[in-house]
């Protein structure tokens, strides 16, 4: 997939820095850490409601990008492999702080629905970046039930049959929703994206 | 389990959202690891899927989360870094050129000088009871690179890793315990704890509301020290860890002396 947004043409690209992470190079790790901690900071907050445990998961999702760097597949994009760790972190995260009977997930004070798919929740966000504002925009556009399916599955963590389950909707419903979601979600964001450069 | 193409393109949104039940995420584990073009789609889809990461305001997290990151990827390329090994090699090298050129000169020496005979043979003795101090050396410093190697091994593997907060007489030490759930082995690394007095040393034990169990003992020799763990049970079956202070001999009760605690 090609990149939403160019770095500045002296900067390093991702892709780059991420094999030279893969032969040891520390300073590179660091750039990378520079360049994409507030967002894999902000997903960790945004799903796992918890700055402790937030904290945790940044340090520990690009710990896990120092290890794995060797196995970057080149034909991708650095920023989807990275938040895939980072989202495959804090789920797991989510789901085993949710097994344990002391870890209070859901309450009055933090509803899981809260914050996802409302009708203000992606509009007035202060839109920082302009892969944000372009990802915000493209979501915006889908139909309310499919945003909902697929923010409840990405940062609420949710399995499909829960969020059938919780929203008294059929498991088929749901699963038509997340794949039109998806597949929308594609067409508009490759309308948008600016070809990604060698 | 046998999966079709179609099915796969069934569950791909879902494979991706992680949001499957965990049967169906490993059936598509399991067929996408035999089948390329199922494995591009899936990528595919997952690329769509994480750019919904930026939908997530970002925030800058506090210097320490860095700070701590670089000091454990400083740690780990401290423990590949074969620093020592190098040094042990080296001055095995040395040692042998200095060792080969004394017997090549005390050969020499033995033919031209007979009477210097025994004076030469005691040299040599010398130069081979050095070198089999050396060789024990070596052997040493070989036990310990595998002893690291192998913690190594368990540190990287961990999937969990917990924080132990320093108390007492250590309150400038904090530790972690890297562990994977279901395995009975784990490396606790320590820092900042103090050295001990004579007589005294450093014992880690696991617990759970009915069972206080005592593992290793150490004496920290470094600000840094690796400790491996091998409780009885697997290391989530217990759900705190703690280092307390003990006679050298150790104990079968902690004693009130705790240093380091964290919950697992």
């Amino acid at each position: 997939m090609a990149q939403v947004q160019q770095p500045p043409a002296d900067a390093i690209r991702d892709e780059q820095l991420i094999e030279d992470v893969a032969r040891g190079d520390r300073h590179a790790i660091e750039v990378l850490y520079d360049r994409y901690s507030s967002a894999v900071f902000g997903l960790a907050l945004k799903t796992l409601r918890d700055r402790e445990a937030a904290e945790e998961a940044v340090q520990e999702v690009f710990w896990r990008v120092w290890q794995r760097a060797k196995s970057f597949d080149r034909n991708r994009s650095f920023a989807p492999w990275l938040f895939g760790i980072a989202h495959n972190y804090c789920i797991d995260e989510l789901r085993r702080r949710r097994a344990r009977p002391q870890s209070v997930y859901e309450d009055d004070e933090h509803p899981i629905l809260s914050g996802i798919a409302d009708s203000t929740d992606v509009s007035e966000a202060a839109l920082e970046s302009e892969q944000r504002r372009i990802v915000q925009s493209a979501l915006q556009q889908l139909p309310v039930e499919q945003r909902q399916a697929l923010e409840l599955a990405y940062f609420g963590g949710l399995t499909q049959q829960e969020i059938a389950a919780r929203l008294g909707n059929p498991l088929g419903t749901i699963k038509t929703r997340m794949r039109l979601g998806l597949q929308k979600l594609r067409g508009i964001l490759q309308g948008q994206y600016v070809p990604e450069q060698g | 389990m046998e999966m079709h193409a179609e099915h796969i393109e069934e569950l791909a949104e879902g494979y991706a959202l992680g949001a499957l039940e965990p049967g169906e995420r490993v059936r598509v584990e399991q067929h996408i690891a035999a089948c390329p073009p199922c494995k591009r789609h899936i990528d595919s889809v997952e690329d769509t899927t994480h750019m919904l990461a930026f939908v997530a305001t970002p925030v800058a997290p506090p210097p320490r989360c860095k700070l701590k990151l670089m000091e454990k990827v400083a740690r780990e390329q401290f423990l590949q870094t074969p620093t020592r090994r190098s040094r042990t090699v080296n001055a095995m090298s040395m040692w042998a050129a200095v060792a080969t050129v004394a017997f090549i000169m005390s050969g020499a020496w033995s033919m031209r000088l007979q009477q210097q005979l025994s004076e030469v043979t005691g040299a040599q003795n010398q130069i081979q009871g050095q070198l089999a101090s050396l060789q024990t050396e070596r052997a040493t410093m070989t036990a310990q690179i595998a002893q690291l190697t192998t913690l190594e091994s368990v540190v990287v593997a961990a999937e969990a890793v917990r924080s132990l907060h320093g108390a007492g007489s250590a309150a400038n030490a904090s530790a972690k315990t890297y562990m994977t759930p279901g395995k009975n082995e784990a490396v606790l690394i320590v820092h900042n704890l103090p050295q001990l007095p004579p007589g005294k040393i450093y014992q880690v034990w696991v617990a759970r509301p009915e069972l206080q169990q005592p593992l290793t003992m150490f004496n920290p020799v470094d600000t840094t020290e690796p400790v491996p763990l091998q409780p009885p049970e697997p290391m989530d079956s217990y759900n705190w860890i703690m280092v307390t202070i003990e006679d050298a001999a150790g104990a079968q009760q902690p004693s009130k002396d705790t240093v380091l605690f964290g919950e697992l």
